[in-house]
Parts: C-alpha cells; structure tokens; sequence
C-alpha cells in the first residue's frame, strides 16, 4: 500500500519523501512513525514518540487525512490504509 | 503608521484576475467585480494565504519600514521566535550568538533586541493559572497567533468566550521590553519604541486594531522579509561565533521534557495544537456546533506548521535543517529569563491580562478609512 505523506521538515534528515510503499495492507501511525524514523539518513534517528509511546512528542503536529490525530479517537493507534494521507508538521517550542 | 483598514495590499496593475488567490481564502474575503483581485474587508483576517497563492506576486502585506525607528529616541527590536530559527538554520555552528545578534540588529538602527520567546513563556504560565483556577470557558484558545483570533471574531462569535484572558507573546515582549529599556536608560515609556520582527501581515492589523488591549504597546512591525537579507549579510561578514549563547544576568537554565507542563495540583495540562487555516476552520465548526473537544487549551495557527511558515518569512527554516532532532533539543531545553517565582510574581500583578471585552458582543464592525486594494 502507499501512505501520502507531507511535511514542513526533511522526514528522512536529509531527504525528504512525498509517499511511503509498504508491503502491509494497513498499519497504524504508531508503525509508520517507526518506519519512518528508522530509515533516517542521518545518524540520528527522530523520537517521534513519548517516553511510553502512547503519544506523539508535543513539538509535532500530525493530521490524518486532513484531520488533527489528537481528535481522532485511537490516536497514534489509527489505522492507516492505502491513499491515505499524514501530514507532519513540526512547531520549536516557543515557535512563534 | 500608516492608516488602513488591512495589511494585505493588492496591486492592481499586477493582477491578473487569475482568481487563486480567491480559491486559498478561507474567508471568501476577495472577489473580482471588475476582472481584478478585491479585498472585502469585513471578512479578511490578514492569514495572508492570497499572498501564498499569487503567482504574480500581486498581494503583499504592508509593514512598517526601518524609517518609522526615528520617531523614538531608543528602538527595540522584537524578534519572533521563527526568525531566530531562520537566523540559527544560516549559520554554520547552527546558532548565532546573541552578541552578533545585538550587533547586526544595532547596525540597522535599533538599540537592543528582544526575544519574544522569553515573553511567550510568560504567557504559558498566565494560562496555565488561568487554566487552573478555572478562569474563562473551556477548553481555552490561545491568543499568539492574530488571524486565527481573527478568525474566531469574525466567522465564530459565540466562541470568543473561550478565548484566553491574556495578552499575546509580542504584547507582552513590547511591555516588558519597553519596562526594561527604561529602568535601564531613565527614559519615559512614550520615549522608547518596539518594532516587531514579523514573519505575517496579521501582526500589522493586530497592533492597529487590537482585540484584547485597547491600544497595542508596539510601535510598529517590520516583515521579515524586509530586513532579513541585510542581516544575514551582516552575520556572514561578522562571522558567527561558536560557543555559548549569551544570556542576560540572571538566567537559569530551562530543561524540557516532551511531557506536558503541570498544573500546581499535579494534573497535566492538555494541550491540542492545530495549524493550517482549513484545519483550524474545520475544529472551530465542530466546537460551534457543539462537540467536545478533550483539551484544556488549543493552540491555533493560520499557518500549517505554525510561524514557520509565515507568510513573510523569506523560506521556511526546516526545508534544509538535516539534524532536526537536535534542533528540537536545542530549543527544548534554550535558557529561560524568568524562573517560576518571577512568574508568579508577573502573574499576580495582571498587567498582561486582556484588557478589552472578550466575547460575542466584541465583534467590530469595519471602519471608514482608505482601504488599500480597491479599484
């Protein structure tokens, strides 16, 4: 399956991908996250997570499908599918 | 300051009537009566998404320029936190000291600059009082970003009770920037001007039509992207130092952690941040019909991603930041200015609490003055 994907940083350190194949015929946002991470260019990986990764990290922003993750019922734990679309945007603290 | 009804300007020869920008306002605030791009002013929230939009580049915003720092006998620089993510992604050490900052800043005329980051903290703080001693209807919205306030006065009225009781980070920046300055130099508040350094044109309407003070304490505000190429040239010729990031006496070291900050009772403040206007729209039409939102206070802004990307910032800071994890710490754990005790005792004498009626009834009705943009 293919996961859209949009973002205001580089979501793989020093590249970065408009979509995602996987050889899954769903997955949740908790696993693309990982996936993601995980295949950083960099030596450092991002957290997307937090310490008990039920939650994404305060200083990102993610929607599914145009819709906020913090408003969709099962979180980081949604369900994504084929077309589906995530948007990452990431906020510095303070970043006004 | 130059009077309009707006910050965004349309110039008419440049436009083509294309209409995209028409199809980017959240506000249905432009239309073409005569084949050309016009503001409707009640609607327009100064998101500058038009601006974004035009491929002629025929929309721009009106800011202030450095002229308008000769009317004070000491000038202020307010630096929005974005610009300081943009100066930081320039330099070769990933931060620019403040020492350079101070300098490049002096050389376009100002005095001193000022963070606004240090002001949002303060802001934090008076909402999370608010927020615990139940002040205002929940969940509360936050007030940094103007279109997005705007947006509530304009299109969601009834919502307007949820919105925090507080002065935004650059109101606040500018009072304690001007307290400050004249402590320091014996010169009277009327003497002393704060110009913010804008990444978007909502800042301009702000301080010309404030919603929560009766009269803004900034002076002016001078896009980004006005000055921005000058001070990058400054700081390359100075060449940024490596080390330690210059802080005023005084200061302790601020160490975030990713969780939530708490409350004094020991719950966790809930916050939902959401970004882009569209998006923004759309959980404001599920409040307004009456959903609950699981949230102690949302944090809105026109711009997806937040002041990132602004309008008048120049490129967005993140397009070419390859160690993005290290930013965030970077950020996470900068050096505050005030410690709780100075935040408390800010807090108690509620000089940053909103000074102007905050609910349906605060709706304005347009004035009749210039408006830029029409035939």
């Amino acid at each position: 399956m293919r996961i859209n994907l949009k973002s205001n940083y580089l979501l793989l350190g020093s590249i970065n991908i408009d979509s995602i194949d996987l050889d899954v015929a769903e997955i949740t946002l908790k696993e693309l996250v990982r996936i993601i991470s995980n295949r950083s260019t960099t030596s450092a990986s991002l957290e997307y997570l937090n310490s008990d990764g039920t939650k994404l990290q305060p200083v990102f922003e993610v929607h599914v499908n145009g819709r906020i993750l913090d408003l969709c019922e099962n979180g980081v734990d949604t369900v994504l599918r084929d077309g589906d679309t995530v948007d990452f945007y990431l906020e510095p603290p303070y970043g006004g | 300051m130059f009077q309009h009804l707006h910050s965004i300007l349309i110039d008419l020869q440049r436009c083509e009537g294309c209409a995209a920008c028409i199809d980017e306002c959240p506000m249905r605030a432009i239309h073409l009566p005569h084949g050309k791009a016009v503001v409707i002013h009640e609607r327009c929230i100064d998101c500058g998404q038009c601006m974004l939009a035009c491929p002629r580049r025929a929309i721009s915003a009106v800011t202030d320029t450095l002229e308008s720092l000769s009317q004070h006998a000491y000038r202020i620089a307010l630096l929005a936190p974005s610009l300081e993510v943009l100066l930081d992604s320039e330099s070769s050490s990933g931060r620019v000291s403040s020492r350079d900052l101070g300098s490049a800043f002096s050389n376009l005329g100002f005095d001193e600059v000022f963070e606004v980051a240090r002001a949002a903290r303060v802001v934090a703080f008076i909402v999370e009082r608010h927020i615990e001693e139940r002040k205002g209807q929940a969940p509360l919205l936050s007030t940094s970003c103007p279109a997005a306030l705007r947006l509530v006065q304009v299109r969601f009225p009834g919502l307007m009770t949820h919105t925090a009781r507080v002065l935004s980070p650059m109101e606040v920046a500018a009072r304690l920037a001007k307290e400050k300055a004249a402590g320091k130099t014996g010169l009277s508040i009327g003497q002393i001007g704060a110009f913010f350094i804008s990444p978007c044109p909502a800042k301009v309407t702000e301080t010309e039509r404030p919603i929560l003070t009766t009269r803004s304490a900034v002076d002016g505000v001078i896009g980004i992207d006005r000055i921005y190429g000058t001070v990058v040239k400054q700081l390359a010729e100075k060449g940024s130092r490596k080390g330690q990031y210059e802080l005023p006496d005084g200061t302790e070291r601020e160490t975030g952690t990713d969780r939530p900050a708490q409350t004094v009772q020991g719950g966790r403040l809930r916050r939902l941040k959401v970004s882009g206007i569209q998006t923004v729209t759309g959980l404001l039409e599920e409040m307004e019909r009456g959903r609950p939102v699981d949230a102690d206070l949302i944090e809105l802004h026109a711009c997806a991603g937040g002041c990132l990307g602004g309008p008048l910032n120049p490129r967005n800071p993140l397009e070419k930041t390859t160690d993005v994890g290290r930013l965030i710490e970077k950020y996470r754990r900068r050096r505050g200015c005030y410690d709780d005790q100075c935040l408390l005792s800010i807090y108690k004498k509620r000089s940053f609490e909103s000074t102007a009626p905050v609910g349906p009834e605060s709706t304005e009705t347009p004035k009749q003055v210039g408006c830029v943009g029409s035939p």
